[in-house]
């Protein structure tokens, strides 16, 4: 029996499918239920929040698990990352004003709820930054002053059109990712592997 | 009940690998003094964690709580370039801890052979990690690999550290697709595709071993092959290959060892319980480069979960005694059974969830009844 972490929201929907597609059902995927624990043929799933799939697996309360790449930037969790399943693509991105009013001699004021991976990227330039940790409306923070900048993933950009938001500088791209619990890898290496075949061939199909 | 009964699962895992050590010649080594913090600031691209928690001492030195064994044990050793000084340690270790935002104190037993490393030492060493890992109980796992395997792969990158040290992090996480876009723009398709299928060769030994063999390109990766070789037909010829397999990309510090790599894990338990390996360039940044060594830490922290048992209160004897017996007489009858190898529990009346084999009363008077 596999234990699997899935995220919940949108990137669950397609991954839901993508599981669907290989033959690893379960019937509660498409159902509407507060379910966390769902069991299917061979495995039993949960459905948990995104930012959270990393440290089920690296602890092992999950063999496997699927997350995306800008969560794993952030979290960084001491796990394998078997597969890029392609699937909700997006980039982490510097955005904010076409032409930000940022002051030489001051920090520069990021907000976002990526502080790792901001704190990086502006490391790696030797940028003195403030970082601002917010959780939700990003967006808003330069709009009213709070921030000069923003780092966070843009998928359409609408978001950031309409509210006169532009991408700076790209930080990395993002999709979703199968990580692996390393302990599990070494006992459970068969089905696993077996899983692995079956997504492989269910997303190419 | 013996003395032994009385351990705790841990305790008794701890005693199971001193004997183990003891008897194939270990000699236990003492951490009784603190080191100044900047023995090991100036060490700290060795440590598991850069972060040291300091103190000052009474005449004004900064002295830090010990983050690593090895690095004093290195620090000591009297070996001898052609000989072998065997040591083990069962010490604390004051490191942060995983998710929180503090120190804490973990327990760490390891094993360190320095002086001569000849092939017959490997084996006693692997060994040895094997049947540690038994020692803990349990299915477990213990990966063999080999660093100048990975190193030699990596001769055909350009000298770019930073290239490097990103394509090892792919590989130390079997991330085959994010080495690809690595190494992509350096390197030709076939290059690509020899790397990447690098980052998933791990599994059984022998036929792993022989898929690293397919893909060796060089000398280096040609003489860490024959090496895994000879040692694998070396455990098997005495029995002791049991649970062992070959990862090739197994995560290391590549500062810190040079060689034979070991990663040891338990079914149950989610990380790496056991690491360690052949740490020449450590011997060579403490002013010892005749020496050669190879050791590997248990980290407790790991196995504390496994190894814990329920909370139970449980005993042999439940002594009552009613509240005008005499203490003495209560103390005496205590003793008694405690003598007599029971764990006794003397309370004037029952204890609720109190588990007990027997019931002995001591009355007003001191007249025992059994129920």
């Amino acid at each position: 029996m596999l234990n699997v972490a899935l995220p919940k929201g949108r990137l669950g929907e397609k991954v839901y499918r993508l599981f669907d597609a290989a033959g690893l059902s379960c019937p509660d995927f498409f159902d509407d239920h507060r379910k966390l624990v769902l069991e299917g043929a061979g495995a039993r799933y949960f459905l948990i929040k995104p930012s959270d799939v990393g440290i089920y697996v690296e602890r092992g309360a999950a063999d496997i698990g699927v997350v995306g790449r800008d969560v794993l930037l952030e979290t960084e969790p001491d796990v394998y990352e078997l597969l890029d399943l392609k699937l909700g693509r997006c980039r982490l991105a510097v955005a904010g004003p076409a032409c930000p009013d940022v002051r030489p001699d001051a920090p520069l004021r990021v907000a976002t709820k990526y502080p790792n991976v901001a704190r990086r990227y502006y490391r790696g330039r030797n940028r003195e930054i403030e970082l601002i940790r917010l959780n939700g409306s990003i967006e808003l923070a330069p709009l009213v002053g709070l921030s000069d900048v923003i780092v966070d993933i843009v998928e359409t950009g609408t978001t950031l059109r309409e509210n006169n938001l532009h991408v700076l500088e790209e930080v990395a791209d993002s999709s979703a990712r199968l990580i692996v619990n390393k302990s599990a890898y070494k006992f459970k290496r068969d089905t696993i592997d077996e899983l692995l075949r079956k997504l492989t061939e269910g997303w190419e199909a | 009940m013996r003395t032994y009964d009385t351990l705790r699962r841990d305790e008794r895992v701890t005693l199971a690998l001193r004997a183990l050590y003891e008897r194939g010649g270990y000699r236990r080594f003492r951490m009784d003094r603190f080191e100044e913090y900047d023995f090991y600031a100036v060490n700290r691209e060795f440590l598991a964690d850069s972060r040291i928690l300091s103190f000052t001492d009474l005449d004004g030195r900064l002295l830090a709580l010990r983050p690593d064994v090895t690095l004093s044990i290195v620090k000591q050793t009297e070996a001898e370039p052609d000989g072998a000084q065997r040591l083990y340690y069962t010490e604390s270790v004051f490191r942060p801890a995983r998710g929180a935002a503090s120190y804490r104190e973990t327990f760490q037993v390891g094993v360190e052979y320095i002086g001569r490393v000849t092939p017959y030492a490997s084996v006693e060493m692997v060994t040895l990690a094997a049947r540690s890992l038994a020692c803990v109980g349990g299915d477990y796992a213990l990966d063999v690999s080999h660093t100048r395997f990975l190193e030699g792969a990596l001769r055909c990158l350009p000298e770019d550290e930073g290239l490097r040290r990103a394509a090892r992090g792919c590989l130390a996480r079997k991330n085959a697709h994010e080495l690809a876009a690595v190494v992509g723009g350096v390197l030709g398709e076939e290059e690509t595709g020899r790397l990447c299928r690098l980052a998933r060769l791990s599994g059984d030994f022998v036929p792993t071993l022989e898929q690293a063999r397919a893909l060796s390109v060089n000398e280096e990766m040609h003489a860490a092959v024959e090496e895994l070789d000879a040692l694998y037909r070396a455990l098997r010829a005495c029995g002791q290959a049991d649970g062992l397999s070959l990862d090739v990309s197994v995560d290391n510090n590549e500062t810190y060892y040079d060689g034979l790599i070991l990663r040891g894990y338990i079914r149950g338990v989610s990380g790496a319980v056991l690491s360690g390996g052949r740490y020449d360039p450590l011997l060579r940044r403490m002013g010892k480069p005749g020496l050669s060594g190879l050791g590997f830490a248990i980290y407790f922290d790991e196995l504390a979960r496994y190894l814990s048992e329920p909370a139970r209160e449980e005993v042999d004897v439940l002594l009552l005694y009613d509240e005008d017996a005499d203490p003495a007489a209560v103390a005496r009858e205590a003793q008694a059974c405690a003598d007599g190898g029971e764990r006794v529990w003397a309370a004037p009346s029952e204890p609720a969830g109190l588990a007990y084999g027997r019931v002995v009363r001591v009355r007003g008077e001191g007249a025992r009844t059994h129920a």
